[in-house]
């Protein structure tokens, strides 16, 4: 188990490598840094020492490394919009995103886990029924338009939920959280509803194909031969092998979330990393996108790596994998 | 760990069935009309014996066993007949009902040892789960105790140990011991085998079929044994039932049948299994095949492929009838084919 867990973080760290290589480079191919900070009355002496005290006069390797070294202490530089560091900038965003994901995530898989199940042991009756047709809306509904009905429903005709903005956040240390407040809490819900739907859709449906597939199985037919009930089979025996793709897929949703939840952030007016790397992209901003870039795939393989520890931690095969 | 109650009693009443089923049809309703997948079958089982079934794929084996354990899948069922077990009647018994007798009083064993174990978990807790459904009572630490007891009993080594082991690290042989361990758990009063050994290597199945032979006689069980291999049969039945096209045509002591069999079916069946050391130009077959289900003819359901057939043999349905030690359903021993 532990050479199968040393293997794959060292798998990881190989990908991030290549990540930083390729945000790296987006800085190379932007063109000389030293013409952006130049005007044209600075001598060929004073860029020569520009070059000189940026480094950039060290070989490519030796730039390269010194990229990684300092992205993996947070080092991305300065943002050339506002000239902040590009690390506060982030981390200011980062929570409000991060927020809204994991209640959409947990929304989804609360949801979505028993009523996949639910439609896959009552297939056929009624309210099965519905909720497959239903699910088909629910993947095909545009986010954005699910955003925009919600703030139409329940923010503009009823008023129980604001249509925009993250409420009040409490600071706890670098990390503001909407959790404490209740108008952080109440804005969360819309957003993240909107959010959710899709996810819950999806689960649902990949869950009850799933369990329809595990339950022709061998080995609950010979569970049922053993007397076992009916509940333990479902939740105990086919509830379990069937849940390798709803980890994967959930922990892509994850990572595809943080990365793209920028089409809800915008209809919310959320301040999360989605509308910085919108404005990042604006103005062509590139420290900002080259840490943005680093960041968003630094979560994709962290999630990655653990989904195959998660493997197996379910799939007992899977432990002695070489 | 063994209930004596039981075994008093078996001996007590060595005459009693364990198992009767008694006119068993079971149905298939479709669109295009009823599929009669069991046909009036009749079979009885006494304590300690074992009953082989055989027959071709089809030929209603398995769908005997799953009727019995009310098992059947929509939208098959029982359309009549009756099922005792241990002189109750469990046809028409609701799920819940049947799942306190499934395990408990049936034991099951499936064909395929690879798949019919959960890979997710240990096999010492898929065993406690079984021990714990139908043993309540029992705790946690005296399930895992019965389970090591039973992994002991049908020849794991060291138990101790391999009752955290996972399916997969078990080899085919040794799960379907780990299978048998779980299908006498808590002391069934019967088991159905269904194929038990055809997955296995020829090498293997012998020990299987004599490990089953064994722990039936030791604890009293009553088993029926599915298989289309004459040669487990010879080695493990008492009795033989032999099944056609959903009907049983021919049953009695595995001696008769094996040597003089009575019906044409079961005489062809028989032929067919090449005789060691004997290299012959052509192996016996039957000619044709079984009729689909759908397409049973009137009369004997083995008449179109039988060379002794009659007139009588297309018109009318013979039933079981006794012939010597045993009973087969065939003209020839009620008065002719004419």
């Amino acid at each position: 188990m532990l050479v199968f867990i040393i293997k794959k973080l060292a798998n990881a760290a190989l990908v991030m490598l290549a990540v930083a290589f390729l945000a790296f480079m987006i800085f190379r191919l932007a063109g000389d840094p030293v013409d952006m900070m130049s005007t044209e009355q600075t001598t060929e002496a004073d860029r020569e020492l520009m070059r000189e005290k940026l480094g950039l006069n060290d070989s490519f390797l030796v730039q390269y490394g010194r990229f990684v070294g300092n992205a993996a202490q947070g080092e991305f530089g300065i943002s050339y919009r506002n000239g902040q560091e590009v690390l506060g900038l982030i981390a200011e965003r980062f929570p409000a995103t991060m927020e809204l994901v994991l209640v959409a995530t947990i929304l989804s898989l609360v949801v979505g886990l028993p009523l996949g199940v639910l439609t896959a042991i009552k297939r056929g009756k009624w309210y099965s029924e519905i909720l497959q047709f239903g699910s088909i809306i629910g993947v095909s509904l545009p986010s954005f338009v699910v955003g925009i009905l919600l703030i139409l429903v329940f923010s503009v005709t009823l008023g129980i939920f604001p249509a925009f903005g993250r409420g009040e956040v409490v600071d706890l240390g670098w990390w503001s959280t909407g959790f404490l407040t209740k108008t952080g809490l109440m804005a969360l819900v819309l957003p993240s509803i909107s959010l959710a739907l899709y996810q819950v859709t999806l689960i649902m449906r990949l869950v009850r194909a799933e369990m329809l597939e595990v339950m022709r199985s061998d080995y609950v037919k010979f569970a049922r031969a053993r007397g076992i009930s009916r509940t333990k089979i479902y939740f105990r025996h086919a509830l379990r092998n069937c849940l390798m793709p709803v980890v994967t897929l959930t922990a892509m949703n994850i990572g595809t979330l943080i990365a793209f939840a920028l089409i809800t952030e915008t209809v919310f007016q959320w301040p999360g990393m989605g509308m910085l790397f919108i404005q990042a992209v604006t103005f062509i901003d590139i420290p900002v996108m080259a840490a943005y870039l680093c960041i968003v795939s630094f979560i994709f393989v962290f999630l990655n790596t653990m989904v195959d520890i998660t493997y197996a931690v379910i799939d007992p095969r899977l432990r002695n994998a070489k | 760990m063994d209930d004596p109650s039981r075994i008093v009693q078996a001996k007590a009443d060595p005459g009693h069935n364990c198992l009767e089923v008694r006119n068993l049809v079971v149905e298939f309703p479709n669109r295009h009309g009823t599929l009669r997948a069991l046909d009036d079958v009749s079979l009885s089982i006494r304590p300690g014996e074992i009953l082989g079934v055989v027959g071709e794929s089809g030929a209603g084996k398995s769908m005997t066993g799953l009727a019995i354990q009310g098992l059947l899948e929509r939208p098959g069922r029982i359309a009549s007949g009756e099922v005792w077990l241990e002189g109750r009647r469990i046809d028409g018994l609701s799920d819940r009902q049947m799942e306190k007798i499934r395990g408990k009083e049936i034991g099951a064993i499936f064909q395929d040892p690879l798949t019919s174990l959960n890979p997710l978990f240990s096999v010492g807790a898929q065993l406690v789960e079984t021990i714990r459904q139908h043993m309540p009572e029992l705790g946690k630490a005296a399930a895992r105790g019965r389970a090591i007891a039973l992994l002991k009993e049908v020849g794991i080594p060291a138990p101790e140990e391999r009752v955290d082991h996972f399916p997969h690290q078990f080899s085919g042989g040794m799960r379907q011991r780990v299978v048998i361990a779980l299908a006498l758990a808590v002391n069934p009063r019967l088991i159905i085998a269904d194929e038990p050994t055809t997955a296995l290597d020829v090498s293997i199945q012998a020990q299987i079929t004599g490990l089953l032979r064994r722990l039936c006689k030791e604890h009293g069980t009553a088993v029926m044994l599915v298989t289309h291999d004459m040669g487990v049969i010879a080695e493990t039945a008492d009795r033989v039932a032999v099944m056609y096209a959903g009907r049983l045509i021919e049953i009695g002591p595995v001696e008769t049948v094996l040597k003089s069999p009575a019906h044409p079916y079961t005489r062809g069946l028989m032929a067919s299994i090449p005789a060691l050391g004997a290299r012959v130009e052509h192996l016996h077959q039957i000619d044709g095949a079984m009729p689909r289900l759908n397409a049973i003819p009137p009369g004997c359901a083995f008449n179109p492929r039988c060379a002794a057939a009659g007139p009588r043999c297309r018109r009318d349905e013979p039933a079981l009838a006794p012939v010597g030690q045993g009973a087969a359903a065939c003209w020839l021993h009620e008065g002719g084919v004419a």
